[in-house]
């Protein structure tokens, strides 16, 4: 009986415990289930040794809209320097991300995830979302939502990042 | 007798699935600005339903948050 009853609230404890899994903190290495590209699955440790902005967007977003000229610019400029620009959608119809992306052409990484098990791995609290990684995968710094007045700020941690 | 504390386990858990519930995470807000989740679903209809009430009964608003409808604001 008892074994039963340990049992049983070792299940609950787990069920509390997923419930209050913590966000990433800084500092530490980023995990999040792989997303689906055109060339195939994707995971984060297949950019090892490159500085990667990984950002997390949807067609309905408006300031999404506004992050896609400036990572096509950071993918142009910074690339060559080890930068990896990898966007991960969250539509959950493929069509409304293919239709975005018909409009905003870009050269970078598109990911896509449906079910959003990545946002959900990663406690997402606002759209779009974007993690910079250092080049063992380290989260350095995380920004919800993007502004104007957001980019230079961006970028100055960004070539850091990439200068060391 | 004996089966009572599974139960009570039993129930509690069931009691915590209720805890489940998760609220609408933010890369599912693009379902609150569909049609259906809109409190005036078609605003043409609302429009000409308002021309109505105030036409006939001289009353305006007070379906929403703002007014009684006592037509005075």
């Amino acid at each position: 009986m008892r074994t039963r009853i340990g049992i049983v609230a070792q299940v609950l404890l787990c069920w509390i415990g997923m419930a209050f899994a913590a966000a990433p903190e800084i500092g530490q290495v980023l995990w999040m289930p792989a997303v689906q590209a055109e060339e195939g699955e994707l995971d984060l440790q297949d950019y090892s040794g490159k500085v990667v902005y990984l950002d997390f967007w949807a067609s309905w977003c408006e300031p999404c809209k506004a992050s896609f000229p400036f990572m096509q610019k950071l993918h142009e400029d910074l690339a060559e320097q080890g930068l990896v620009v990898l966007a991960v959608n969250l539509d959950r119809r493929a069509q409304k991300a293919e239709r975005f992306l018909a409009e905003h052409k870009v050269d970078f990484q598109v990911a896509y995830d449906p079910k959003a098990a990545s946002a959900e791995a990663l406690e997402l609290q606002g759209m779009p979302t974007c993690y910079l990684l250092d080049r063992e995968g380290r989260l350095i710094f995380r920004h919800t939502g993007f502004r104007e007045e957001d980019r230079e700020e961006l970028k100055d941690a960004i070539l850091k990042e990439l200068s060391k | 007798m004996k089966k009572r504390p599974a139960l009570a386990f039993l129930l509690l858990a069931l009691l915590f699935t209720g805890c489940a519930i998760k609220p609408l995470q933010p890369w599912e807000r693009d379902l609150l600005a569909e049609p259906e989740m809109q409190t005036i679903p078609d605003p043409m209809d609302h429009a000409l339903d308002e021309h109505t009430y105030f036409s006939k009964e001289t009353a305006h608003g007070g379906d929403g948050v703002g007014g009684g409808g006592c037509g005075c604001n």
